[in-house]
C-alpha cells in the first residue's frame, strides 16, 4: 500500500537488517522450542551431549504447566513473531511496530525461567538458554526496528527530495 | 504474486523445519540393530503364555504419551495372541518424566500383591490425571486402595530400596540393550522398528509365529 514510498536509505537499510535478524532469532527460537516439544511428546530423551543440565531441567516440575510443556508455548510465541515479521514485510503495516513491545513479555518470561534454573533447580538447560537468547534478541531488536520504523514514517511524510 | 511467494515460502520453510525435527527425533528413536541384553527372568513382569517360544519385551515409561498410545495395541494383541506369546513389561523411566519412577514403583508394589497388570492398566488409563501432579503418591495410593491392595504393605513396598533397585535394573538393562526411547519393543530378542498400527504389529507377530509364511 506504500509502494511508492521512498525511504531514507540508511534507516531503510537498518530496518531491513534488523528485520532479517529478528526473523532469524524468531526462527531459531521456534526450532529450539519445537525440538523440545517433539522430544517431550515422542518420549525421546533430550540430546544434551556433554551437558547434563537439560535432563534435570526437563524432568523438573517447572518444565510443564498442566501437562503442557512450556516449550510448546515457546514454539507458538516464536511462530507468532516470525509470522508477524513476514506479515510486516508483506504489508508494511505499521501495526507491527505497535505490537513489538509485546516482546518484553517473552523477555521477562525467559528471565524468570533462567532464574528458576539457576536458583531453584540448580541446573542449566542448553536449549532453554538458546531460547532465552532468542527472546532477548527479539526484545532488543524490537527497539532497533521501532526506531528505524519511526524514520520510515518520517520518510513517508517527508519524502527526500532528489 | 509476490505476496503468494512470500507466504507460501514462509509456510513451506516452517513446515519443513517442523517435519525435519519430527523426522530426526523419530529416526533416532529406533535403534538400528541391537539385541536384548538382559534375558527374561523370574523377576520380570510377564503375561500371556509363559511357555511360549515367542516373547515380546517392551521397555516403557508410564508417563510417556507414546507408551500410552501403544498400551491398547498391546492389550489387543494379548487378547488375540495371549495363548501364543509371552509379553514382558520393563521399566525405562525417562529423566524428563518426573512421575515415571513413582508410577513404576507403584506398579511393582502392586505386583508384590499380585496385581501388577491391574495397576499398570490403571496408571495408563489415568495418565493425564497424575502426570501433572507435583507428588503423585496419594493418587497412586488411591489406585492401590481401588484395587483392594493392602495399603500398609503397598506403601512399604513403594518405598523399599530393593523395589526401586528393580526399576533401576530394568532401566540399566534397557541402556545395555541400546534403548534410547520409549516405547522400544524386542520381539524374540531383536529390537523392532515401532509398528505404526495394530495390523503392522500383528504382521510382525504372525511372522514370528510362522516364519515360513
Amino acid at each position: 500500500m506504500n509502494s511508492n514510498v521512498q525511504l531514507m536509505p540508511q534507516s531503510a537499510r537498518r530496518l531491513k537488517n534488523a528485520l532479517f535478524w529478528f526473523l532469524g532469532a524468531g526462527f531459531i527460537g521456534f526450532l529450539d522450542s519445537v525440538y523440545l516439544t517433539v522430544t517431550h511428546f515422542i518420549g525421546e530423551p533430550v540430546a544434551c551431549g556433554f551437558f547434563t543440565g537439560c535432563e534435570v531441567v526437563a524432568s523438573s516440575s517447572y518444565s510443564a504447566i498442566a501437562g503442557i510443556p512450556i516449550a510448546l508455548f515457546g514454539a507458538f510465541y516464536y511462530l507468532f513473531w516470525v509470522l508477524l515479521g513476514v506479515w510486516y514485510l508483506d504489508s508494511r503495516n505499521p501495526l507491527f511496530f505497535t505490537l513489538l513491545p509485546l516482546t518484553s513479555a517473552g523477555f521477562v518470561v525467559s528471565l524468570i525461567l533462567i532464574g528458576i534454573q539457576l536458583f531453584v533447580i540448580d541446573a542449566i538447560c542448553l536449549y532453554c538458554v538458546l531460547s532465552a537468547a532468542s527472546s532477548t534478541a527479539l526484545f532488543i531488536l524490537s527497539f532497533v526496528i521501532r526506531k528505524a520504523g519511526q524514520s520510515e514514517t518520517l520518510a513517508t511524510i517527508h519524502p527526500p527530495q532528489v | 504474486m509476490k505476496r503468494i511467494a512470500i507466504w507460501s515460502g514462509t509456510i513451506a520453510i516452517l513446515l519443513l523445519a517442523v517435519g525435519g525435527i519430527i523426522w530426526a527425533v523419530k529416526n533416532s528413536n529406533n535403534p538400528q540393530s541391537s539385541d536384548l541384553a538382559v534375558p527374561v527372568s523370574a523377576s520380570d513382569q510377564t503375561k500371556g503364555n509363559p511357555e511360549s517360544a515367542i516373547t515380546l519385551v517392551e521397555y516403557s515409561d508410564f508417563q510417556c504419551p507414546a507408551c500410552k498410545s501403544y498400551y491398547p495395541i498391546v492389550e489387543k494383541l494379548m487378547d488375540e495372541y495371549g495363548s501364543k506369546i509371552r509379553f514382558v513389561y520393563r521399566h525405562f523411566p525417562l529423566p524428563q518424566h518426573k512421575n515415571a519412577r513413582p508410577t513404576a514403583f507403584a506398579a511393582e508394589a502392586a505386583g508384590r500383591q499380585g496385581k501388577f497388570w491391574e495397576m499398570h492398566n490403571m496408571i495408563f488409563d489415568n495418565q493425564e490425571k497424575w502426570a501433572p501432579l507435583a507428588d503423585p503418591r496419594n493418587t497412586l495410593l488411591s489406585y492401590a486402595e481401588g484395587l483392594g491392595l493392602d495399603k500398609e504393605k503397598f506403601l512399604q513396598d513403594f518405598d523399599s530400596s530393593d523395589l526401586q533397585k528393580k526399576v533401576e535394573d530394568d532401566r540399566e538393562g534397557g541402556i545395555r540393550s541400546s534403548v534410547r526411547a520409549t516405547p522400544t519393543f524386542f520381539l524374540n530378542g531383536a529390537a523392532m522398528t515401532n509398528p505404526r498400527s495394530y495390523d503392522e504389529f500383528k504382521r510382525a507377530i504372525d511372522a514370528a509365529i510362522s516364519p515360513s509364511s
